[in-house]
């Protein structure tokens, strides 16, 4: 399985000079597996991905949606396949209670925010809405998406393919006990389900990919992110492979991720091995 | 009247190291007047930044008060609304001008924007949460804010979608805003030169190239021709090329430039953290 980082950051994209390594585009993460193209989340990132997969011929495109909050959509107005007649792309997101996927994509990309319409691009763009615990195959390659704690409705992906397991996790905060999602059932039971969920995704991950947005003097508990520590001891738990810091905070310069990791690396903890996502870094499974 | 630019690029923000002179964040500029009033012209990608130095001043108090004045309704010139720091912060007052569109009202777009389904910040336009934040509906006509006098003008950017340019003035100095526009007849042309008439810094919109103009007109841009064009005959003082396109990086905006050395008014691309003091 290989992976690409095609954004990293949080919250809105960043273009400042201090932050270029790590990268300032939103969330989206390219898999090629199986002969397969899966896109994680559509963020800004996903413009670069777009022209890329342009380049390359491929058409039949998995985008895999963990929410709908900005961050997760804003790139796709600005992804190249979309105005393709060859491409088929089809959208996965958990279903919420209020809207359809559809319905979130088609606000986004109309008057008087964006000039095409969603409804008159070539691409042949399809949506599938699915419950906590959904499990399909693309190809030889398994997914399987479930719940997170975090604003509205979000999920995570464990994506599988001959072995090799790799898991989104993002965003989410993976320490309150406060319920924070749209209709969660305020019970004893659902609580351990997402928790459940968490580790389910993680599993023993070749790579899990973990919110990572706080510093943990900034933790807000009604944000729903988390920390790098938090993500670490998910990594142990699990005895996943590999933890990947993602999800930058906007404000956190390079600088900064630079030491963040160094001062985990200090501590010399048993464990999971750690990386800080940074845009353009594609790694091999 | 004291300029800073927050955010030079159109379209989408890019975060690339060949975009680090000119900048990669969506339309955002600073206007401060000599009473001290601070006009914010547009809500891109840039005005986070520009909210977080603020938070150093009487916003991060909750005594702020300022001005954005939005020139359309597109993503790339609102799309940092929500993440403005200060709009966070009980006590700061601040007012939002924008003109309606495609059947939403400018109060109704704003609110589209942080509705929870896409928005982790809280929505700030109700009372009970965050700044006193005001949307006031605007069109063509004049108003003042502190020392400035506003001139908005209904200008071409898409067929069917409003979008107004603006001319600032206080003490016998003026900028004028055209960030998209489009020039699909002689009258629109007309118009932005009596808007941009002897302003001492004209913003205008140079997202495409003379050379690649034909082939996308209608769809609501200028090109660095255009915009040269309107600052000669309304006889600026300087001009500065902006909305950047987003496959535009630094060199290629350098080469747009360098071609217009030798007009009476000086030309140079908007560059994001340039600031400039009309007096």
């Amino acid at each position: 399985m290989q992976v690409v980082f095609w954004g990293v950051r949080g919250s809105y994209p960043v273009a400042r000079a201090d932050c270029l390594r790590y990268g300032g585009n939103t969330p989206c993460i390219e898999l090629e597996a199986g002969g397969q193209c899966v896109l994680v989340d559509a963020g800004t990132g996903i413009r670069a991905a777009g022209q890329a997969l342009v380049e390359r011929g491929v058409e039949d495109i998995h985008l895999l949606l963990s929410h709908t909050h900005w961050d997760h959509i804003q790139g796709l107005p600005h992804f190249a396949p979309l105005y393709r007649d060859n491409t088929r792309l089809r959208i996965y997101g958990l279903k919420r209670g209020d809207c359809s996927l559809e319905e979130v994509f088609r606000a986004q990309q109309q008057q008087p925010f964006y000039p095409v319409p969603l409804d008159s691009v070539p691409a042949q763009v399809e949506f599938v809405e699915l419950t906590d615990g959904q499990s399909w195959c693309i190809g030889d390659v398994d997914i399987e998406c479930r719940r997170l704690n975090h604003p509205g409705v979000a999920g995570g992906y464990r994506v599988v393919h001959q072995g090799t397991a790799f898991a989104y996790i993002c965003d989410t905060d993976l320490v309150t006990d406060d319920l924070l999602g749209d209709e969660m059932p305020d019970s004893r039971e659902y609580r351990q389900r997402l928790r459940d969920n968490v580790r389910d995704l993680a599993h023993r991950g070749d790579l899990i990919v973990c919110d990572t947005f706080f510093l943990p003097q900034e933790y807000r508990a009604d944000f729903g992110h988390s920390s790098a520590e938090d993500a670490l001891r998910l990594g142990r738990e699990v005895e996943a492979r590999c933890v990947t810091f993602f999800h930058h905070a906007p404000q956190r310069s390079d600088g900064e991720m630079d030491q963040l990791v160094a001062d985990f690396r200090a501590l010399g903890q048993e464990g999971p091995e750690m990386l800080a996502a940074a845009e353009g870094v594609q790694l091999a499974l | 009247m004291r300029i800073k630019v927050w955010g030079t690029r159109g379209t989408v923000a890019m975060a690339s190291p060949t975009f680090t002179k000119y900048g990669g964040n969506t339309s955002c500029m600073a206007v401060e007047s000599a009473d001290g009033s601070l006009l914010i012209l547009d809500g891109g990608t840039g005005l986070p930044g520009l909210g977080q130095s603020l938070m150093e001043t009487d916003f991060g108090q909750g005594r702020g008060r300022a001005h954005l004045l939005v020139s359309h309704l597109h993503w790339d010139h609102i799309q940092g609304i929500p993440f403005f720091g200060p709009v966070l912060i009980a006590g700061n007052h601040i007012t939002l001008y924008g003109a309606g569109s495609a059947g939403l009202t400018f109060d109704q777009a704003m609110r589209a924007q942080v509705d929870s389904t896409y928005c982790p910040v809280p929505n700030f336009f109700d009372d009970a949460f965050g700044a006193t934040v005001e949307n006031r509906e605007i069109g063509a006509g004049d108003f003042n804010i502190g020392s400035v006098r506003v001139r908005v003008l209904q200008i071409t950017h898409q067929r069917g979608h409003t979008c107004l340019g603006f001319r600032f003035e206080e003490e016998g100095v003026c900028l004028a805003y055209l960030p998209t526009i489009e020039y699909l007849d002689p009258g629109h042309r007309q118009q932005a030169v009596d808007l941009a008439r002897g302003a001492d810094l004209l913003v205008h919109d140079a997202h495409y190239t003379e050379a690649e103009y034909e082939r996308v007109r209608g769809l609501g841009h200028a090109s660095d021709r255009d915009a040269v064009e309107v600052a000669r005959r309304a006889e600026v003082g300087q001009l500065l090329f902006f909305h950047h396109h987003p496959d535009r990086d630094d060199e290629a905006i350098d080469t747009l430039v360098a071609a217009y050395g030798n007009l009476a008014c000086r030309v140079a691309g908007a560059r994001e953290g340039a600031e400039f003091l009309l007096s």
